[in-house]
C-alpha cells in the first residue's frame, strides 16, 4: 500500500519525513570486516563487561549471508549481498520522563506520590516522549526535582514501612556506620549500579556537614539521600564510553543494559533480579535475555507498555483533550471516553501479555465493554462499570482496533467524522507511512460548498481523484477513511450520514477491494506495511531513539531481521520483543563525534 | 550580541575539554555595562503568544498614525486607545519553514527572530527576546522569568510536518536547544511565585537551611564536574542544561533576587478541568500578581500551543481553531475566526486594565505605564499561513520609551523591503533598558515606535 506518487515529492517510507539532518555515524569504513575489539562502557565500579561487542545469537542480516555475531565477540560481515552496517548507534543522555520519574521513586522508595504530575510535559519525538534527544532540562524542572526530593526523603524517613527499606540498623544508636550502609545501599539503587568508595564518601560528607553542625545523623541521613535524587547519576540514565568521542563500539555494561532493559518494558528502574544477573554479569546472554523479557512481560509492572506505548501509538492519551461537540454528540462523557480508552487498551494487553498476534489488534472478533460502551455500540448490557470481554463473532459491525470508539473518536473532528483523518493515521501508525500536509495555499472552498450543500463525504472527496497532486496520497487515505464511514465521531454506528446513505465500499491502490470495516482492517493487517511498522514503532520506543538509515549503521538491516523474525512467529509481540533487547543494537552503543558546529 | 554572550561563553568553554565548574556564575559573569542599563524605574515585559494567527480584515485599521478609527476587533480596547499601538506590516522571514510547517516554524521564530531546525529530534533554534531580558535584568528578582500557559501538550502524535513538538509549545528559549517549559497549573504559578517565603523564619534559622542547602548543592557540582569529561558533546549538551538549572536553583534558595513586595493572597484554582476563558483569566491575574509582587518582570504567556484546535464552547464556537482558521473563503469561518480574535483582545483589555490599577514607579505612574506588552501570533492570515504583515498589538509605555497610541503601518508588498519583527522586538529590548541588545536577524531598533 505505499503511495504511488508523492503528495509534495517522493513518499519515503516510515515514520517521520525525510530526515533533514545527517546524523554522524561510523563514517564509510566501508565493507565487511571485523569491529577491532574495543574496551567495554567503564561502568562506575560494575563488574567487567565483556570486551567488544555483545551479539545475538541471531545476529542481523540482510541478503545472502547475514552478519555472524557472538557474545562478547567480534562483529564479522557476511559474504555476498549488502554489506550490514557495523554502526550500533547511540543514544543521548536520558533525562528520565514524567513516567519514569514516578514510576522509579515509586520503586525506590516505595511512595505513593506522583510528584511528576507536576512537572512540564515532555516534549515527543518520532511519536513518543522517551526520546533521549528531545528531553529537554529546564531550571523550572530543577526546581521541581529539588521539592520532590525534598518531599519524597522526607516521606521516607518519616513513615515507618518505607523507611525500613532504606535504613535497615539503628541508626541513633550506631551513627555513622548505620549511615555509610544506609548511604551507600541507597546511592547504588538510586543511581542504578554499584557506587565506587569515594562515592559514597562524598555521600557521608554531606552527612557530616549536619552532623557537624551538631545535628542528628537522622538530618544529615536526610541530605544525603536528597543529594542523591538530585545527582545526575538519577536523574539521567548515565550511560558511558571509555573514550566518548570514539566511534568504535562496544558493548553497554551489564547495569547499563539492566536499564534499558527495565525502563523499556516497565519504565522504572532495575529490580533485585535485573540488578543481580547485572552484577554477575550474566544480562547479555540471549537465553537470560529471553527469560527476563517473559518474566518482565508477565510482571505488573509491564502496565507501562500498556500506559506509555500504547498510549502513544495508538494516540490513547490524547483521549484525554478531545471536545467532541457537545450539542451533537451528548452521549461523549468522561465516563464514555474512560470506557472507549479501556477497551483498546484491554485489546492491547491481550495481544501482548496473552501472546495473542499483533494482526488480532485489527482482526479480533471479540472486544471489552462495560455497560456504558456496550449501550454505546449496541451491544446487550454486561453488568456493571467493569470491562468485560464480550464475543463479536459473526458481528459486521464491531471487531479490531478499526472499530474502537477510541481510535474513530481520536480522528474525527468535533463536529463531523473525517475520513481523511482516520486515512491517515491508519497510514502514518499502522503502515508507517509518511503523509504531507496538502499545501497551505490550496483553494478547498470547493470542498465546503459541496459539505455546504448536502453532499456526501464520499462525493466531497471524489475531488481528490480529479487532481494528480492530491491522489497519490489520497488514493489510500480516502478509500479507508469511507470504509469507515459507518461510525460517527465518536464512534457509534450509523447507516446514514445526514441525508445520504453510507457506502462503505472501496477500493485500495493495490487493487483489493473491500466491502465494510471488517474486510478493510483485514487488509491492513495483511499488509506487510502493518508488520514494519509494529516493528519501528516498539524499537524506537524500546531504545529511545528514532532508527537511522545513515550508511553503515545496523538498524535497517536490525528493523528487516526484525519484520522476519515478528511474520515468522505469527505476529508475537512478546517474541518481537526479545528480538529487539537481543539486538546488537540494543547491546550496544559508541561514543560520539560531535563537535557542536552548525548543522 | 553582548546580551546573550554569556551563555555562549559558558557553552563554548564546558565543551571545549578542561572543565571548570565554579559554579555559581552569576553576579561575576554578568557584564557590568548591561546591569548599570536597567532604567530606575523597571520596565516589566509581557509576551502573548495566539495561535492561528488573526483575521486581518477586522483587526487592521484603516489608517494610520493617531486618530486612526478603531477597527472591530479592537472594539475592546477602546478605552485604553492611547496606550497601545497597533503594528502591522512586520515581516518575520525566519518563522518560514522548510517545505511544511509553517505553525510550528512560526511559533519558535515568535520571539526567537531564529529559524527553526526541522527535525523531530534534533532540536536548534535560538534564545528568545525574554531572556535576553533576563539575561539583563532577571537577577534583580525572586524568579528571572517565568512562562505561562494554557496547554500542556497533546498526548499523542506528532505537531507539524516533520518539527519536533518542542517548537510547536514553547516560545520562550534560554539557548538554541534549551526551551523553557510553561507552567500550566495557576495553583503551580502562584507556587513558584510565593513558596519558600516564610517572614518568620529566624536568622539561625535560614542560615542553617543556607547551609544544608549548599551542602547538596555543592555535591551535585561535584557529581556534573567529574560527569563532563566522561561525555561526548551531545550529552554534554544535556548536562549543561542541568547545570545551569542547578545555578538558577541556587540562587532562589539563597535568596536572591528582590524580597518580595507583597503577601501572598488567595490562591487560585488548580488547573486541572478548567474551562479555558477560567483557566486564561487565572493566569491574566497571576501576571498582575506576580508584577504587584516584584516576583519578576519578564513574563510570557501562550493562549494556546501551534496548530491550537480547541473549541470556543463560550464563544458558541464547536469547530476547532485550527480548522476555523483555514477558512477558505466560507463566510460563517471567517465569522468565527474574527470572533475569537475579538475574545482574545477582550483578554488582553482586561490584562491592561488590570494592571493599569495597580500604582507603580513615579508618583501617578501605575504598572501598564512601566510596562511593555507585546501580543502576537505565528503567522498572519491563518488560509495563507503567511509570516509577513504579521499582526501585532503593543501596549505599555515602557517608562515613557514607548509611544502608545498609534497604527503604524510598515510597507509591504512586492519589490518592497520588508521592516522585520526582531527590530521591533528589538526595540522593546532597549525600552526596557537592555542597550545595544540583539536577537536573531536584528539589524537595529525602529524609531517612532
Amino acid at each position: 500500500m505505499v503511495c504511488a506518487l508523492g503528495c509534495t515529492g517522493t513518499i519515503e517510507t516510515g515514520s517521520e519525513p525525510p530526515p533533514s539532518s545527517t546524523t554522524t555515524g561510523v563514517g564509510g569504513a566501508g565493507g565487511a570486516g571485523a569491529v577491532t575489539a574495543g574496551t567495554s562502557g567503564a561502568g562506575l565500579g560494575g563488574a567487567g563487561a565483556g570486551v567488544g561487542m555483545a551479539g545475538s545469537g541471531a545476529g542481523v542480516s540482510t541478503g545472502g549471508n547475514g552478519a555472524d555475531t557472538g557474545a562478547g565477540g567480534t562483529v564479522t560481515a557476511g559474504t555476498g549481498g549488502a554489506v550490514p552496517g557495523t554502526d550500533p548507534g547511540r543514544v543521548t543522555l536520558h533525562r528520565l520522563n514524567r513516567a519514569e520519574y514516578d514510576n522509579t521513586v515509586r520503586d525506590l522508595f516505595g511512595t505513593t506520590r506522583t510528584p511528576a504530575v507536576d512537572f512540564p510535559i515532555d516534549d515527543r519525538g518520532s511519536g513518543f516522549d522517551n526520546i533521549a534527544d528531545v528531553l529537554t532540562l529546564s531550571p523550572l524542572h530543577v526546581n521541581l526535582f529539588w521539592s520532590a526530593a525534598e518531599a519524597l526523603v522526607s516521606e521516607a524517613l518519616g513513615t515507618a514501612a518505607l523507611r525500613s527499606r532504606i535504613v535497615t540498623c539503628d541508626l541513633a544508636a550506631e551513627g555513622e556506620a548505620c549511615a555509610r550502609t544506609a548511604v551507600s545501599a541507597f546511592a547504588r539503587r538510586a543511581w542504578r549500579r554499584p557506587v565506587t568508595d569515594a562515592e559514597v564518601d562524598a555521600l557521608m560528607a554531606v552527612v557530616a556537614v549536619a552532623v557537624g553542625e551538631g545535628e542528628s545523623y537522622e538530618i544529615g541521613l536526610g541530605l544525603a539521600l536528597r543529594a542523591a535524587l538530585l545527582s545526575p547519576h538519577f536523574v539521567f540514565r548515565v550511560e558511558l564510553d571509555a573514550d566518548p568521542t570514539s566511534l568504535v563500539p562496544h558493548a553497554v555494561s551489564p547495569h547499563e543494559l539492566a536499564s534499558r532493559l527495565s525502563y523499556f518494558l516497565w519504565s522504572t528502574m532495575p529490580d533485585e533480579t535485573l540488578f543481580a544477573a547485572a552484577d554477575q554479569a550474566v544480562l547479555a546472554d540471549p537465553a537470560r535475555l529471553a527469560t527476563e523479557v517473559t518474566r518482565m512481560l508477565a510482571d505488573d509492572r509491564a502496565r507501562a507498555l500498556v500506559d506509555n506505548f500504547a498510549g502513544q501509538w495508538l494516540y490513547l492519551r490524547a483521549l484525554e483533550t478531545v471536545e467532541p461537540d457537545p450539542d451533537l454528540f451528548e452521549d461523549f462523557d468522561d465516563d464514555l471516553s474512560a470506557s472507549m480508552k479501556a477497551e483498546t487498551e484491554l485489546l492491547f494487553r491481550e495481544v501482548v501479555f496473552a501472546g495473542l498476534p499483533a494482526t488480532s489488534l485489527l482482526t479480533a472478533d471479540f472486544t471489552f465493554v462495560d455497560d456504558t460502551l456496550a449501550a454505546h455500540y449496541g451491544l446487550p448490557a454486561v453488568g456493571g462499570s467493569a470491562p468485560v470481554r464480550v464475543s463479536l463473532a459473526g458481528s459486521l459491525e464491531r471487531g479490531g482496533l478499526l472499530s474502537h470508539a477510541s481510535f474513530l473518536t481520536l480522528t474525527s473532528n468535533p463536529n463531523r467524522t473525517s475520513p481523511v483523518k482516520r486515512g491517515k493515521w491508519v497510514m502514518e501508525q499502522l503502515l508507517c507511512e509518511f503523509v504531507p500536509p496538502p499545501d497551505p495555499n490550496l483553494d478547498l472552498s470547493g470542498a465546503e460548498m459541496d459539505r455546504a450543500a448536502g453532499l456526501s463525504q464520499r462525493e466531497i472527496l471524489a475531488r481528490h481523484a480529479a487532481a494528480p497532486e492530491c491522489a497519490g496520497c489520497h488514493s489510500l487515505m480516502d478509500p479507508v477513511g469511507l470504509g469507515l464511514e459507518n461510525y460517527d465521531a465518536i464512534g457509534a454506528y450509523r447507516t446514514t450520514d445526514g441525508a445520504n446513505a453510507i457506502d462503505a465500499t472501496g477500493m485500495l491502490p493495490s487493487g483489493a477491494t473491500f466491502s465494510g470495516p471488517k474486510e478493510l482492517a483485514a487488509l491492513v493487517a495483511a499488509d506487510p506495511g502493518f508488520a514494519r511498522c509494529v516493528v519501528r514503532k516498539l524499537y524506537t520506543y524500546a531504545l529511545g531513539r528514532a532508527p537511522e538509515e545513515t550508511a553503515g549503521h545496523m538498524d535497517p538491516a536490525t528493523l528487516a531481521s526484525l519484520e522476519s523474525r515478528l511474520v515468522a512467529s505469527t505476529y508475537s509481540l512478546s517474541d518481537l520483543a526479545v528480538g529487539i533487547v537481543t539486538s546488537p543494537t540494543f547491546l550496544n552503543r559508541r561514543g560520539d563525534a560531535a563537535t557542536g558546529a552548525a548543522p | 550580541m553582548t546580551a546573550h554572550v554569556n551563555r555562549r561563553t559558558r557553552r563554548a568553554f564546558l565543551g571545549g575539554g578542561a572543565v571548570v565548574v565554579g559554579l555559581p556564575f552569576l553576579e561575576s559573569v554578568l557584564p557590568r555595562e548591561l546591569r548599570a542599563a536597567v532604567p530606575p524605574n523597571p520596565v516589566r515585559l509581557v509576551y502573548l503568544f495566539v495561535p492561528n494567527g488573526l483575521d486581518m480584515e477586522t483587526f487592521r485599521p484603516t489608517a494610520t498614525g493617531t486618530g486612526y478609527p478603531t477597527p472591530p476587533m479592537l472594539a475592546p480596547l477602546e478605552a485604553l486607545k492611547a496606550d497601545f499601538s497597533v503594528i502591522t506590516g512586520l515581516d518575520n522571514p525566519t518563522g518560514r519553514p522548510d517545505d511544511l510547517g509553517d505553525h510550528a516554524a512560526g511559533t519558535a521564530s515568535f520571539i526567537t527572530c531564529a529559524h527553526a531546525f526541522k527535525s523531530e529530534t534534533d532540536i536548534r533554534l535560538g534564545i528568545s527576546a525574554d531572556q535576553v531580558a533576563a539575561t539583563a535584568f532577571g537577577h534583580l528578582t525572586r524568579l528571572p522569568s517565568l512562562q505561562l500557559g494554557i496547554d500542556g501538550g497533546g498526548g499523542a502524535g506528532d505537531c507539524d510536518s516533520g518539527y519536533s513538538c518542542t517548537y510547536a509549545r514553547n516560545i520562550s528559549w534560554a539557548d538554541e536547544t534549551t526551551p523553557l517549559p510553561k507552567i500550566t497549573d495557576p495553583k503551580q504559578v502562584f507556587d513558584q511565585i510565593f513558596a519558600g517565603v516564610d517572614p518568620d523564619e529566624s536568622a539561625a534559622d535560614a542560615a542553617r537551611r543556607n547551609l544544608y542547602n549548599k551542602s547538596i548543592l555543592d555535591h551535585v557540582h561535584a557529581d556534573v564536574t567529574a560527569l563532563m569529561p566522561r561525555l561526548g558533546y551531545t550529552d554534554r549538551e544535556k548536562l549543561e542544561q542541568y547545570i545551569e538549572g542547578v545555578r538558577q536553583q541556587e540562587t532562589r534558595l539563597t535568596g536572591g533576587g528582590a524580597a518580595l513586595t507583597c503577601t501572598p493572597g488567595a490562591e487560585p484554582p488548580t488547573g486541572r478541568g478548567l474551562a479555558y476563558d477560567v483557566h486564561l483569566k487565572a493566569m491574566l491575574d497571576l501576571i498582575v500578581t506576580a508584577f504587584t509582587c516584584d516576583a519578576t518582570r519578564i513574563v510570557t504567556l501562550m493562549f494556546g500551543n501551534a496548530l491550537s484546535n480547541r473549541t470556543h464552547p463560550f464563544l458558541g464556537i464547536s469547530g476547532g481553531h485550527h480548522d476555523i482558521s483555514h477558512h477558505s473563503g466560507d463566510e460563517a469561518k471567517i465569522a468565527e475566526l474574527a470572533q475569537i480574535g475579538l475574545w482574545e483582545m477582550e483578554q488582553l483589555a482586561y490584562l491592561l486594565a488590570a494592571l493599569k490599577q495597580v500604582p507603580d514607579g513615579t508618583t501617578g505612574q501605575n504598572l501598564l505605564y512601566n510596562s511593555a506588552v507585546y501580543l502576537s501570533s505565528d503567522i498572519s492570515d491563518g488560509n495563507r499561513h503567511n509570516h509577513d504583515d504579521i499582526p501585532v498589538v503593543l501596549a505599555g509605555n515602557a517608562g515613557g520609551r514607548l509611544n502608545p497610541g498609534q497604527h503604524i503601518a510598515y510597507p509591504t508588498g512586492r519589490n518592497v523591503t520588508k521592516e522585520k519583527m526582531s527590530n521591533l522586538l528589538v526595540t522593546v529590548l532597549e525600552a526596557a533598558g537592555v542597550a545595544g541588545a540583539t536577537l536573531g536577524d536584528s539589524t537595529g531598533p525602529l524609531a517612532g515606535v
